[in-house]
């Protein structure tokens, strides 16, 4: 019964619902208005299939990525925004070192944001589009695995992507 | 920061690193494969592929044009270089023409005028008209050779012209491609990789060193030649007959044209 002037409210104004994000990482919450959480299909699903509470975990999102993706849900979930200033806000938000932009995109994986996860993978190619496959590595965090041998082969396979062409 | 990476990520999904891999440029996604085994796998599947030419398709196609167009540039700048050296070492051959000419206006004079001095057997006015005669003579010869090497260098005029039109309709050519390529509205611009656009320059640095027009240089070497050759007569005829104005002393003969004594 002591729930029931809650239902009521939340029916009177259901435009209003909030959710609140915790990330699990270092527990911090973000209250954010349903329809820009819901741009995250994973947690379209979980409200869908109702097991989401009131507050919905987080976990693997620090919460520092957490406010970016929140913020770029919101510049989304706004209609009158133009497509410039949403580039202009994109670009914006994924303007961060690669480490970040890496936490991004897992993140934007893990809520599954299609816009976000593309935005965010063009912007991390670009940046590692110049630098030599060593930095790659270590950035990665990959291991070379090839033996010296392994390596000079690969190098020397040139026509990958123009076959037949010089 | 709460970020729980410092330089390690964990491993991430095979669909980010495909799909990140899948917005490189070709030559990027070649240099990518030298990262890992796993990574390499994962650029040689057939699904990566389609998904790679899908992002980078409607460039590549004019591209493989515009390289074509390179080459054929490459090709004609490589032609006109050529052309352009022939074309020099005309005009430097027309002057070395001029070396065994120019000795012989040396050594004729050395020949000439100074055997008769050491010999001493003419007069002072026999000595400055025969050294004069030789001078001028041998001066003149200068100058008909002189003539003709000019001509030699004015006939490359033409040529040159012509030369200087093809290298600027190379360079518009050029500079065409580079703004063809350079267009910011084509993702993938740099499909064939950094090396189409150092080419592209290589052509254009090219250009700015060849446009050095070298017929002036030709022939103000030539009007050097010449200065240098006139000041050779005039001092030699100068210093012959002050050789034999000093040289009443070797002389033992009476001058021919000396007017006889009269006695006192």
């Amino acid at each position: 019964m002591a729930s029931a002037p809650e239902n009521e409210k939340n029916a009177s104004a259901p435009e209003k619902k909030t959710l609140t994000l915790k990330s699990m990482i270092n527990n911090e919450e973000f209250v954010v208005d349903e329809h820009v959480a819901l741009q995250s299909v994973t947690i379209k699903n979980m409200v869908d299939s109702d097991c989401a509470g009131d507050v919905i975990p987080v976990p693997t999102i620090s919460g520092e990525i957490l406010a970016l993706v929140i913020e770029y849900c919101k510049n989304h979930a706004n209609p009158s925004a133009s497509e410039d200033d949403l580039k202009k806000a994109d670009a914006g938000i994924v303007a961060k070192d690669i480490y970040t932009l890496i936490d991004l995109v897992l993140a934007a994986n893990f809520l599954d944001i299609k816009g976000l996860l593309e935005v965010t993978s063009q912007k991390i190619a670009d940046s590692i589009k110049d630098l030599p496959h060593q930095d790659v590595r270590e950035i990665f965090g990959v291991e070379n695995d090839y033996t010296p041998e392994e390596e000079a082969a690969v190098r020397a396979e040139h026509d990958w992507a123009f076959e037949g062409f010089p | 920061m709460t970020t729980q990476n410092n330089g390690f990520v964990g491993p991430l999904p095979e669909e980010i690193i495909i799909d990140i891999l899948s917005r490189l440029p070709a030559d990027c996604v070649r240099k990518c494969q030298r990262v890992c085994k796993k990574w390499s796998a994962l650029t040689s599947t057939t699904y990566f592929k389609v998904m790679h030419r899908e992002r980078a398709a409607p460039v590549n196609f004019v591209q493989r044009e515009q390289l074509m167009l390179l080459e054929l540039l490459e090709k004609w700048q490589n032609k006109l270089h050529i052309e352009e050296l022939n074309l020099e070492k005309r005009a430097d051959d027309a002057l070395t023409a001029l070396r065994p000419n120019a000795q012989f206006l040396i050594l004729g004079w050395f020949g000439m005028g100074s055997n008769v001095i050491l010999q001493g057997s003419m007069s002072c006015a026999d000595g400055v008209l025969l050294s004069s005669l030789t001078t001028i003579s041998l001066g003149l010869a200068f100058l008909v050779a002189m003539s003709i090497a000019y001509n030699k260098i004015q006939r490359l005029v033409t040529p040159v012209a012509v030369l200087k039109q093809s290298l600027t309709d190379l360079h518009r050519n050029v500079l065409e491609l580079k703004n063809e390529t350079e267009h910011p509205g084509l993702i993938t611009q740099t499909a064939f990789g950094s090396n189409f656009s150092t080419r592209i320059q290589a052509l254009e640095q090219n250009h700015q060193l060849e446009t050095t027009d070298f017929l002036p240089y030709y022939k103000r070497r030539l009007v050097w030649i010449l200065i240098a050759a006139v000041v050779h007569c005039i001092t030699s005829s100068i210093v012959t007959a002050v050789f034999f104005c000093k040289g009443k002393d070797y002389g033992n003969r009476a001058p021919k044209f000396a007017l006889p004594t009269r006695p006192t």
